[in-house]
């Protein structure tokens, strides 16, 4: 799996914001029409590399750069490297169809999973939906909150996602594989994050956490799935 | 100053702009004023609960501007975006493109009064709120005083002389006649001046209470009444005009025949300090005076004065008594179409110049508006509708708070 | 023809290093810079972290309680400086009516201190948009303003005449002296308090220039860090502080025996219509600037004794101003003494071009040219002779002085020694 750990749509909306180019002429313009022909001056320039900076916690060196897809080849030439990952599975006893179906059903995830206190679907697109996720408070009334997108690709049976919001971390992508195995369909979580320098935690530490939670989650998740699909294979009868 | 005119003859307005609430251009707004339309509404761009003012003068309901490239809009404040698009109004009215000036003949000189405010308050937000980093790279040209004159001479290759006069109100008209200056000492063969403000962001809304001169009202009918005996303050509002002066016979050699007026004299003084003697009205008359003697004209040549109009009875008294001073009592009629459309700060004389000009073309003295009854102890001539009289010479009146007097007279070309 | 003169008979400053023109000139002449780590706020999470600071008090500045309530720190310098500045002319003494008394007051930023430290209060530091309008601090559109500072500078000369703050950037301390010549010129005052304040050092201003990263980083040694034209220059050093001149009608002073420091004589502005910041390294625009003004002061370039040079310590800057000088001045460019006291109080923006100017007049009057400090590897690229290090005695008759500044502004100012009126020296 080699997504970029900073998609060059992400990167290009960040470029629209800091330097105010429309839409339309990021998106007819090749990669290699120079910052310059797009009318974006060197304020421009180092309000999207500040912009990238706090974002990503990366730190970009441009002189010489010529093209915005350069500075997105940068970030994420530091970013990748820099991944952990961590690859999580369950198998769940139910059809295709209904854990395809369940499991990317963003908006009902509070009844699926157990750490989400709401989700919200800010923007559906497609087979693309953006949501804002919010955790369950913590003891001391914090609420963890964040805004992710997934494309899924049912034909290919996978789904790509990843934090628009990165908060604590430097970047978080995910990608979910389903595949059919003895005893039911095979959920496949392989993450791949790196967190900021200012977070509360270390990578190696959110790599322990995940495996725990995954674990945690997947569990769940495969009973709830697994329980509707006893439920709706009752009805049936 | 010395010479009001040179060997290229009296320094002329060829170009005119406006943007305003209730009304943008030049003409529209002109018909808007004559009209006596009422441009003041609600506060939209923000909840102004707990605010002491409710009601302004917004030049859209929305704060998008249409017609600014947004790579221009992402540096610049609301202000200088309403000047780059007066701007384009009036060198397209002026017909005055870089070819044809020598290569330092253009020049640009605005008033400002508040700066970049919306822009200003998002970015200290964002380092208060965030941190430093997140200031952005464009804080360092947006906010300070001079953005507007340095994009618009950027956007139009002005390359002569570039100033920013601060005074307030009466800057606006301080900025007219730096560019008349400019003119007949041949320092720029052509100015765009003028000035614009957008003053109601949150935090320069809030600024601007501590003036004690904002109406309360919330009936924007009512809100706003200058010389009438219920006066409680003026309406802020947002937007401006720029303006293109040069010699008439530059004009001429454009193919100029007819130019909207010639910016004829200026005076500007200073109140005595606050508690060293009675406020008093002096100083306003010596710059209505001193204007007026730049002009070479006397009293009885005005045919019509566009007042400062500030509306606080203290304020209107002084107006008022200056005007029975210099042109006797209810001696010259007397206009303040600002009561419609708000007090526009630096962008607030510069239209009330761009109205004068208009009312000498189509000689027609335009209204106060119907809301208004003027005080009789005033003794004031007020206009409050439409008036058709003939009109040569039109004095601008500006004032700016802590103490700034500006006077302006223009006069129609025959 | 106009034959109105405007001259200098008076000087007042607040400055990095000391409040004074005496304090001032004592530091100029020195090579000493001012500049240190920032103790007006926390500034550990900035990349600049050093400025050009004034050690300024205002009660022994003799402001009052009342005084220092209501105005900003820029405020302040300017009052003080425009005391200092009247007394040392005596030409408020002279019976000179108030409405022949004038301003004209440069600022960049204006009330920045106040309206950014205000801004916190009423926003609960940041964390809303809509501010909290119930209680504001009472003299809070003075700050919104500029005009304000105009306006204590006029309350304490008494002026009545035409009063105006000139705010186009960092050319604003000069062209507010040109606009005072001018009001002396058209004849609509006889005394001006011309000149220009700024107190810049906020956490915006900081982070703003941060930003852009304009300013230098060399956080670890800040006396080294203003180095114009220095191969190791990083950019410029923050400044605060006050200048003002009184000038007069020049026969006036003549007649009423001033003291005449210099002569206004000539001015010009000019712009690039090409970048907010950037500059194109070839400063026509500059260049024209300057032969205009030396043509309104009747004069050749070969006649300029001393080049005050902008020199706020970018790479972009000395080259663009070096340019400059060769292309107007010509050869003479490679015999006359340039020099940047940025080097030594630092760059405070709207305030620093009347700081130059009193400097310029201060050059005139004592016939010595203040250095650029910290100019230890003069850059081989540029090639003039900058003054390094050390202050130099020199005949000093006609000084031109330059600034540059966003939006593209360029603005030549030409002093000149005064033409036989008594009290020179």
């Amino acid at each position: 799996m080699t997504d970029d750990p900073l998609t060059y749509e992400d990167f290009l909306a960040i470029v629209q914001r800091c330097t105010g180019v429309p839409a339309d002429v990021l998106g007819t313009e090749g990669p290699d029409t120079t910052i310059e022909d797009m009318g974006v001056d060197s304020l421009g320039l180092l309000g999207v590399v500040t912009e990238v900076e706090n974002r990503y916690d990366v730190r970009l060196e441009t002189e010489g750069v010529t093209c915005f897809s350069e500075i997105h080849a940068l970030i994420n030439e530091q970013l990748a490297p820099a991944a952990a990952r961590t690859e999580n599975s369950v198998v769940i006893d139910a059809p295709l169809r209904l854990v395809w179906d369940m499991t990317n059903d963003v908006a009902k995830w509070p009844g699926l999973f157990t750490e989400y206190a709401s989700a919200e679907i800010l923007h559906r697109s497609g087979d693309t939906v953006r949501f804002r996720l919010s955790l369950h408070p913590e003891p001391d009334g914090k609420v963890w909150s964040w805004v992710s997108e997934r494309v899924a690709d049912r034909s290919a049976l996978t789904v790509r996602a990843h934090r628009v919001e990165p908060g604590p971390f430097a970047f978080m992508n995910i990608r979910w594989y389903y595949r059919q195995v003895d005893g039911g369909v095979e959920m496949r979580w392989v993450q791949e994050f790196h967190m900021r320098r200012d977070a509360p935690i270390d990578d190696a530490g959110m790599t322990e956490r995940i495996n725990t939670n995954s674990a945690a989650q997947l569990a769940v998740i495969k009973e709830r799935v697994e329980a509707e699909a006893r439920s709706a294979a009752a009805v049936t009868r | 100053m010395g010479d009001t005119t040179t060997a290229r003859g009296p320094v002329v307005v060829t170009g005119l702009s406006a943007i305003a609430p209730g009304g943008s251009g030049a003409e529209e707004f002109w018909r808007l004023v004559l009209d006596g339309g009422c441009g003041l509404g609600p506060v939209t761009h923000f909840g102004t609960d707990g605010f002491p003012v409710h009601v302004a003068g917004e030049v859209h309901a929305d704060g998008t501007l249409p017609g600014i490239d947004p790579r221009l809009a992402v540096q610049t404040d609301r202000w200088t975006q309403f000047a780059l698009l007066a701007g384009e109004e009036a060198l397209a009215d002026a017909r005055v493109g870089p070819e044809g000036t020598a290569p330092y003949g253009l020049g640009v000189i605005t008033a400002s009064s508040s700066g970049g405010n919306a822009f200003g308050q998002r970015e200290i937000q964002a380092l208060w709120s965030k941190g430093p980093r997140h200031v952005g790279p464009y804080q360092s040209i947006a906010w300070f005083y001079a953005a507007t004159t340095g994009q618009l001479s950027i956007r139009h290759g002005m390359r002569g002389p570039c100033h920013v006069a601060v005074a307030e109100q009466a800057g606006g008209l301080d900025a007219i006649a730096q560019a008349r200056r400019a003119v007949v000492t041949g320092d720029a063969e052509v100015v765009l001046t003028g000035g614009t403000e957008a003053p109601l962001s949150p935090y320069a809304l809030a600024c601007q209470t501590t003036s004690g001169r904002l109406s309360a009202g919330t009936d924007p009918e009512r809100a706003y009444t200058p010389f009438d005996a219920g006066a409680a303050g003026h309406v802020p509002g947002e937007g401006g005009a720029l303006l293109v002066v040069e010699s008439r016979d530059a004009a001429r050699r454009r193919g100029v025949d007819r130019p909207y007026g010639e910016i004829a004299g200026h005076a500007a003084t200073f109140d005595p300090a606050p508690g060293a003697g009675p406020a008093g009205h002096d100083s306003l008359r010596r710059a209505v005076e001193l204007a007026l003697a730049d002009a070479r004209v006397d009293a009885s040549d005005i045919d019509m004065v566009f007042a400062d109009a500030a509306a606080t009875p203290e304020l209107d008294r002084a107006e008022a008594a200056c005007l029975a001073e210099v042109f006797g009592a209810g001696g010259v009629p007397v206009t303040a179409p600002k009561a419609r459309y708000g007090r526009l700060y630096a962008g607030g004389a510069p239209l009330d110049v761009v109205t004068a000009l208009l009312a000498l073309r189509d000689q027609v003295i335009p209204p106060t508006g119907p809301h208004v009854r003027a005080d009789p102890a005033l003794g004031i001539d007020l206009v409050t509708r439409p008036r058709e009289t003939p009109l040569h010479t039109a004095l601008v009146i500006a004032r700016g708070y802590g103490g700034f007097n500006s006077a302006l007279v223009v006069r129609g070309l025959t | 023809m106009n034959t109105r003169r405007a001259v200098v008979t008076g000087i007042g400053v607040v400055a990095p290093g000391g409040v004074g023109t005496k304090a001032f000139w004592e530091l100029l002449t020195s090579g000493r810079s001012a500049t240190r780590a920032i103790s007006q706020f926390d500034a550990s999470g900035y990349r600049s972290r050093i400025a050009a600071e004034c050690d300024f008090d205002p009660d022994g500045s003799g402001l009052s309680g009342e005084e220092t309530g209501r105005m900003d720190r820029a405020a302040q310098f300017a009052v003080v400086a425009a005391r200092e500045a009247l007394a040392d002319s005596g030409a408020g003494d002279v019976g000179v009516p108030p409405h022949r008394i004038g301003v004209s007051l440069g600022s960049a930023v204006g009330a920045t201190v106040t309206l950014e430290q205000q801004y916190t209060r009423v926003s609960d530091a940041g964390s809303r948009w809509v501010v909290d309008a119930a209680d504001p601090y009472p003299h809070l559109y003075r700050a919104l303003v500029p005009s304000g500072l105009a306006a204590e500078v006029a309350w304490t000369s008494g002026a009545q005449g035409p009063v105006r703050v000139v705010s186009t950037g960092c050319t604003s301390g000069l062209d507010a002296v040109a606009l005072g010549a001018q009001f002396i010129e058209d004849g609509s005052a006889d005394i001006v308090v011309a000149g220009a304040t700024e107190a810049p050092i906020s956490p915006i201003t900081v982070a703003c220039f941060d930003a852009i990263k304009a300013t230098s980083a060399n956080n670890d040694d800040p006396g080294h860090a203003s180095r114009p034209f220095d191969r190791d220059r990083d950019g410029f050093v923050l400044g605060e502080g006050a200048a003002a001149l009184i000038l007069e009608e020049a026969g006036a002073a003549r007649r009423r025996g001033a003291r005449v420091y210099c002569e206004v004589a000539g001015y010009a502005q000019r712009s690039n219509a090409f970048h907010m910041t950037g500059l194109r390294p070839d400063g026509v625009e500059m260049a024209e600037a300057i032969r205009v003004a030396l043509d309104r002061a009747r004069l050749a370039p070969e006649s300029v004794d001393y080049v005050n040079a902008h020199g706020s310590g970018t790479r972009q800057n000395d080259r663009h101003e070096t340019a400059a000088f060769k292309s107007s001045l010509g050869e003479h460019a490679h015999r006359v003494p340039v020099s940047s006291i940025k080097s030594m109080v630092g760059h405070s923006l709207g305030a620093i071009g009347a700081l130059e100017l009193a400097a310029c007049a201060l050059a005139i009057d004592t016939d010595t040219v203040p250095p650029t400090a910290n100019l230890h590897t003069p850059d081989p690229e540029l090639g003039l002779d900058y003054v390094p290090l050390t202050a130099r005695e020199h005949r000093t008759d006609t000084v031109l002085s330059v600034g540059s500044g966003f939006g593209g502004f360029q603005t030549a100012v030409v002093l000149t020694a005064p033409r036989g009126e008594p009290g020179h020296g």
